[in-house]
C-alpha cells in the first residue's frame, strides 16, 4: 500500500483495494466541495393498493437488490436493533453476496453477522461505530475484502448527499409507519424518538424500504420521513428490543469521582467567557457530561441566565431544562431515553434535525458550526490534543466516531472531560493509536487530577487563569498519570490496516491497525 | 518456605486476585491473567518476582487475576498471599 | 502561624485499593485509612499490608494521612503500629479510648516503634475516638494524657448503645457527650472531632448536622463519603464579611506591633490576643477554601 503522512502527522494510505483512491487529511476546513447532490430515480406513485409487501423477503427482491450493492439502516435502535440482523439473514438465504453494509453505526447486538462476514456475504463495511465481539474480530482478524472505513456523523451524511456513498436499498426501521411510508419514531411499542440518522438515507438512496412493527391508519403523524421517499413498507412482528434501545430515563451519575470531574469541568465553563446569555450546549450522555448540565442549570437558577438551543441528542434531564425555560429548543438528532422521546412527541420545541443538519460540512449551515459549549469524551488524548474515541488503550475497536469530529470542529469551546486514569491506563499518551478529532479543535481537558488548556487556546488560559482556575501542561498530566500507573509498553500492532478513519470531509486522519 | 495454599485481594476493579500454591517442581512459576495484558505483563511479572524473592520464596506457583491494579497494589496483594502460605496451618 | 485544618476527615475502607487511589482528589483536610470497622477480620493483614505500600507510594498532597487501627486489646494492635510507623502516617487513630491508660500505653509502643525505626521521637501523632459512657466521663483527662495526641473525636453510634438509649434527628441524647468532648480538646488545646452522619443521601440533613457541630464548637467532622468534604467546607467557610472583618484586625494588629504601641483598636472595639487568633483561623480557612464558590460533589 502506498501511504502517504497527512496534516497532523499520521500515516495514511493514497489507495486502497476494492475502496479506491483516497485524499489525505489536510485541515480542519481544507477541503471546498464542488459539484452536485447525488440524484435518485423518479418513480411513480402507486394508483391503486399500497406500498405494503408480505416480508422482508419480498422485499429485497422487490428493491433489485443485487450482489455487489450496499444497503443501509439507523442506528437509532440502539443495542436493541433486530432489523439489520433480520434483513441480512434473508439476504444470505436468498443466495445474495459480496454487500456492502452502511448502517450509521454497528451495535454489539450486530455480532451476530459475523457468520455472514466470514461466509461472504457481507464484504465490505462503512459504519461511524463498532462494539462487543464484532469490533474485536474486526481488529483482529481481516475476514472483509477491504478495511472498515469508519466515517463521522457529518462524514456519512456529506458522503451520501454527494454520491460517495451510494446506497442502493436503504431498510429504515420505524416505530410507527403507514402503509404509504410516512413514519415516525415516537410512536409505538419500540419508540426511539428522532430518526435524525435515517433522513439522509430515505432521502438519497435509491431505494427505500419502511420496516415497522406497528402500521398506522394513514396518515402516520408526525411525518419525519414521508411518503414521497419511499418505496415500499413491511409489517414484521418486532422491529426491536425495548430493553435494549433505551432506559426510561437517563440518570444522573452518583460517582463521586465523575461528579467531581463534572464540577471542575463546570467552573471552567464559568470562567471561559462563553457561558453567557443564549449560549448554546451540546450535552453529553454519560458520565461526567451529562452532569454538567446540571451544574449548569443550578448556576443559570442562581443567576437568571438563560441558554439558547441544545443540540445533538436528549436525555429526559435536557428535555426537563427545556420544559422549566432553561434551554430555548432542543434540536435533536437521537434520543437517548423514554423521557426525551415523550417530549420530542409533545414539545413544539423540541424538534427533530437530521444528520445532514446536525453535521454536515458540505451543507449550508450545520448546528455543529454554530454551538457555543461542547461536552466531549476520549478514550485517549495525546499530548498534541489528538483524541481517540474509536478503540481502547488496548486498541480494539469499541466507540464511534460520531459528531465528536464534526462538532469539535465548529463548536466555540470544546471541553474533553475524562479519568486521568482507566485501568491503570493513562489517557494521556504520546500518541493516540487512532486520531478521530485533530488536537487544534480541542481546547480543554478536565481531569480529576488536573486541567490542562490546548497552549492554541491564549485567550482562554489567561480567563482561566484570572478566575483563579489552576491549569498544568497536559504533558503534566500525563506525568502524573504515569507516576502512579507506570508506563505501559507498546501495543503489539500488526502492519495491517483494519479500518480507515475517514476525517467530516472524506480525506484520511487516521487508520486502525490489527491488534496482534 | 510455602506450607500451604493461601491466596488475597480480589476481584474488583483496581486490585488483584493472588493465588499462591506449592510448586509442582522447584520452580517458581508465574502466572497472569490480566485485562491490561499486553502492556503491563513485564512489568507484573517482575514486580510479582521480586516480592517472591524479597520473602525468600525460591519454589511456589503464583497466578495473579489482574484487574487493572497499579504496582504497589500488586505487590501488597502478592506479599499478604505469600505471607498467608508461609503460616503454619491451624491443625499443625 | 497557622495550624493544620482538620474540617474534613475522610474515612476510606483500608482494603479497597480504588478508593484509596483517589481519596485525595477530593481535597479533605485529612483521610483516615481504616483498618478498623471497614475490614474483616480475616483480611487485617491484607488491609495493612495495603495501607503501608499505599503510604511509601502515592501522594497525598497537602491532606493529613491518619490510619485508624485495631483497638488496643484486640490481636491486630500491636502488629498496626509497629508496620505503620516506619511508613510515617501523620496520625494513628485510636478507637473506643476509654481512659488515659489507653493512650499512655499507645504513646509508649509508637515511642518503641519509632526507636526501632530510626524516627525521632513523636514523628507519629495520636488521635483519640471517644465512643462509650467511660470515655467521655474521662474525655478531659485523655484529652492531655500525651503531647502526641492532637485530636479527639466523638462516635455517637457506640456511644449511644453504651447509655442504653436510641438515636434521635435532633439528638438530645448526644448533646452532654459532644459537648464534654468539645470542652475536653478546647481546654487541651486540641481539635474536637464530630461524629459521622451515615445516610449519604440525605445532604440538607448532613448540612443541618455540620452546622450544629460548628456551632458547639467542633474543629470538623468525619465524613464517610466524597460527597460530604465539600460540604463540610462550604459550612465552615467564612462569609466574606467575616473575611473583611478578619483583615482588618490582622493589618492592625501587624500595625500596631511595627509602631510599638500596646493597645490595639478596630472600630472603636479593643483587641486582644484570643480576637487575634481566631482572626488568623478565618484567614487561614478562607485562604484554605479557594476561590470562592463551593464546588459540591
Amino acid at each position: 500500500m502506498i501511504m502517504t503522512t497527512n496534516a497532523i502527522g499520521r500515516s495514511v494510505p493514497l489507495f486502497v483495494q476494492n475502496l479506491g483512491n483516497f485524499k489525505p487529511y489536510a485541515g480542519v476546513f481544507a477541503t471546498t466541495p464542488t459539484g452536485n447532490h447525488h440524484a435518485t430515480p423518479i418513480r411513480r406513485s402507486p394508483s391503486t393498493g399500497n406500498k405494503l409487501l408480505p416480508s422482508i423477503r419480498e422485499s429485497i427482491l422487490a428493491s433489485g437488490l443485487k450482489s455487489g450493492m450496499t444497503i443501509s439502516f439507523h442506528h437509532s435502535f440502539r443495542n436493541g436493533d433486530m432489523l439489520v440482523n433480520m434483513v441480512v439473514n434473508e439476504i444470505a438465504s436468498l443466495g445474495i453476496r459480496d454487500i456492502t453494509l452502511a448502517p450509521s453505526s454497528l451495535q454489539s447486538v450486530h455480532s451476530a453477522l459475523l457468520p455472514h462476514i466470514r461466509s461472504g456475504v457481507i464484504s465490505a463495511i462503512t459504519t461511524s461505530g463498532l462494539r462487543g465481539e464484532l469490533a474485536e474480530v474486526l481488529t483482529r482478524e481481516l475476514p472483509l475484502k477491504s478495511p472498515v472505513v469508519i466515517r463521522s456523523h457529518g462524514g456519512r451524511a456529506r458522503a451520501i448527499e454527494s454520491g460517495e456513498l451510494r446506497i442502493d436499498v436503504a431498510f429504515l426501521g420505524a416505530s410507527a409507519a403507514d402503509v404509504y411510508g410516512n413514519m415516525n419514531g415516537v410512536h409505538g411499542s419500540t419508540a426511539f424518538g428522532s430518526l435524525g440518522y435515517a433522513m439522509v438515507d430515505a432521502q438519497y438512496a435509491n431505494c427505500v424500504v419502511a420496516v415497522t412493527d406497528n402500521l398506522v391508519p394513514y396518515p402516520a403523524i408526525p411525518i419525519s420521513i414521508p411518503q414521497t421517499q419511499v418505496d415500499y413498507v413491511v409489517r414484521v412482528d418486532k422491529i426491536g428490543d425495548p430493553a435494549g434501545i433505551m432506559t426510561g430515563a437517563t440518570r444522573l451519575t452518583r460517582d463521586p469521582l465523575e461528579l467531581y470531574i463534572a464540577a471542575q469541568a463546570t467552573l471552567v465553563i464559568e470562567a471561559s467567557g462563553y457561558f453567557n446569555e443564549g449560549f448554546s450546549f451540546q450535552a453529553g450522555t454519560g458520565g461526567a457530561s451529562l452532569a454538567v448540565a446540571k451544574f449548569l442549570k443550578e448556576r443559570m437558577a442562581e443567576t437568571g441566565l438563560r441558554a439558547g438551543f441544545c443540540t445533538g441528542g436528549s436525555t429526559g434531564y435536557v428535555c426537563e431544562m427545556l420544559h422549566e425555560g432553561y434551554f430555548s429548543a432542543i434540536l435533536d438528532t437521537q434520543c437517548f431515553d423514554l423521557a426525551a422521546v415523550e417530549s420530542l412527541r409533545t414539545h413544539p420545541r423540541h424538534v427533530e434535525m437530521s444528520a445532514s443538519f446536525y453535521a454536515n460540512p458540505h451543507s449550508k449551515a450545520c448546528t455543529a458550526h454554530i454551538t457555543d459549549i461542547m461536552m466531549l469524551g476520549a478514550t485517549e488524548i495525546d499530548t498534541a490534543y489528538n483524541v481517540n474515541v474509536l478503540t481502547g488503550s488496548d486498541g480494539i475497536m469499541m466507540g464511534a466516531s460520531g459528531g465528536h469530529s464534526d462538532t469539535a470542529a465548529g463548536t466555540k469551546l470544546r471541553l474533553v472531560t475524562a479519568p486521568l486514569i482507566r485501568g491503570r491506563f493513562p489517557i494521556v499518551v504520546d500518541k493516540v493509536h487512532t486520531v478521530i478529532t485533530p488536537g487544534e479543535c480541542i481546547d480543554v481537558l478536565v481531569t480529576e487530577r488536573g486541567i490542562a488548556v490546548n497552549p492554541l487556546q491564549k485567550a482562554l488560559a489567561e480567563r482561566l487563569k484570572q478566575a483563579g482556575i489552576e491549569t498544568v501542561t497536559i504533558e503534566e498530566l500525563q506525568w502524573r498519570a504515569e507516576k502512579l500507573t507506570g508506563r505501559p509498553e507498546p501495543l503489539p500492532q500488526s502492519e495491517d490496516i483494519v479500518a480507515l478513519v475517514e476525517y467530516r470531509d472524506g480525506t484520511l486522519i487516521d487508520v486502525v491497525r490489527r491488534v496482534i | 518456605m510455602i506450607r500451604r495454599y493461601a491466596q488475597a485481594g480480589s476481584l474488583e476493579s483496581g486490585d488483584a486476585l493472588v493465588h499462591v500454591a506449592l510448586a509442582q517442581d522447584e520452580a517458581l512459576t508465574i502466572r497472569i491473567k490480566s485485562k491490561v495484558a499486553p502492556r503491563f505483563l513485564a512489568s507484573m511479572q517482575s514486580s510479582v518476582r521480586e516480592i517472591a524473592t524479597e520473602l525468600g520464596i525460591m519454589s511456589a506457583t503464583i497466578e495473579v487475576m489482574d484487574s487493572g491494579a497499579l504496582d504497589f497494589v500488586l505487590r501488597a496483594r502478592v506479599t499478604t498471599a505469600i505471607k498467608r502460605s508461609m503460616e503454619a496451618s491451624v491443625d499443625e | 502561624m497557622s495550624k493544620r485544618l482538620r474540617r474534613s476527615m475522610l474515612f476510606v475502607p483500608g482494603n479497597n485499593p480504588a478508593l484509596i487511589i483517589d481519596a485525595a482528589v477530593f481535597s479533605p483536610d485529612s483521610i483516615i485509612l481504616d483498618l478498623e470497622d471497614a475490614v474483616a477480620v480475616d483480611q487485617k493483614d491484607a488491609a495493612r499490608e495495603l495501607v503501608v505500600r499505599a503510604l511509601q507510594t502515592l501522594d497525598f498532597g497537602n491532606c493529613e494521612l491518619c490510619v485508624r487501627i485495631n483497638g488496643r486489646h484486640t490481636p491486630f494492635f500491636a502488629d498496626d503500629i509497629r508496620a505503620l510507623v516506619p511508613a510515617r502516617p501523620h496520625v494513628l487513630r485510636l478507637a473506643m479510648v476509654e481512659s488515659p491508660e489507653d493512650i499512655i500505653y499507645t504513646d509508649q509502643f509508637i515511642d518503641h516503634c519509632e526507636r526501632e525505626a530510626g524516627l525521632p521521637s513523636g514523628s507519629v501523632k495520636l488521635m483519640a475516638s471517644i465512643e462509650t459512657a467511660r470515655g467521655v466521663t474521662n474525655a478531659a483527662k485523655i484529652a492531655v494524657s500525651s503531647p502526641r495526641l492532637i485530636a479527639i473525636s466523638f462516635g455517637a453510634e457506640d456511644f449511644t448503645h453504651s447509655i442504653q438509649s436510641e438515636r434521635t434527628a435532633q439528638g438530645q441524647e448526644l448533646l452532654f457527650a459532644r459537648s464534654a468532648v468539645v470542652l475536653a480538646a478546647r481546654a487541651a488545646g486540641i481539635d474536637p472531632i464530630d461524629t459521622v452522619y451515615s445516610n449519604i443521601d440525605d445532604e440538607p440533613g448532613f448540612r443541618a448536622d455540620v452546622k450544629a457541630a460548628k456551632q458547639l464548637g467542633f474543629a470538623g467532622k468525619s465524613c464517610v463519603h466524597p460527597r460530604q468534604v465539600a460540604i463540610v467546607h462550604d459550612v465552615y467557610r467564612p462569609t466574606s464579611d467575616e473575611v473583611y472583618k478578619a483583615e482588618r484586625v490582622l493589618a492592625a494588629y501587624a500595625d500596631a506591633l511595627q509602631k510599638g504601641t500596646g493597645v490595639i483598636s478596630v472600630d472603636g472595639r479593643m483587641v486582644d490576643g484570643p480576637i487575634v487568633a481566631k482572626a488568623q483561623r478565618i484567614v487561614d480557612i478562607a485562604r484554605a477554601a479557594g476561590s470562592g464558590r463551593g464546588v459540591q460533589v
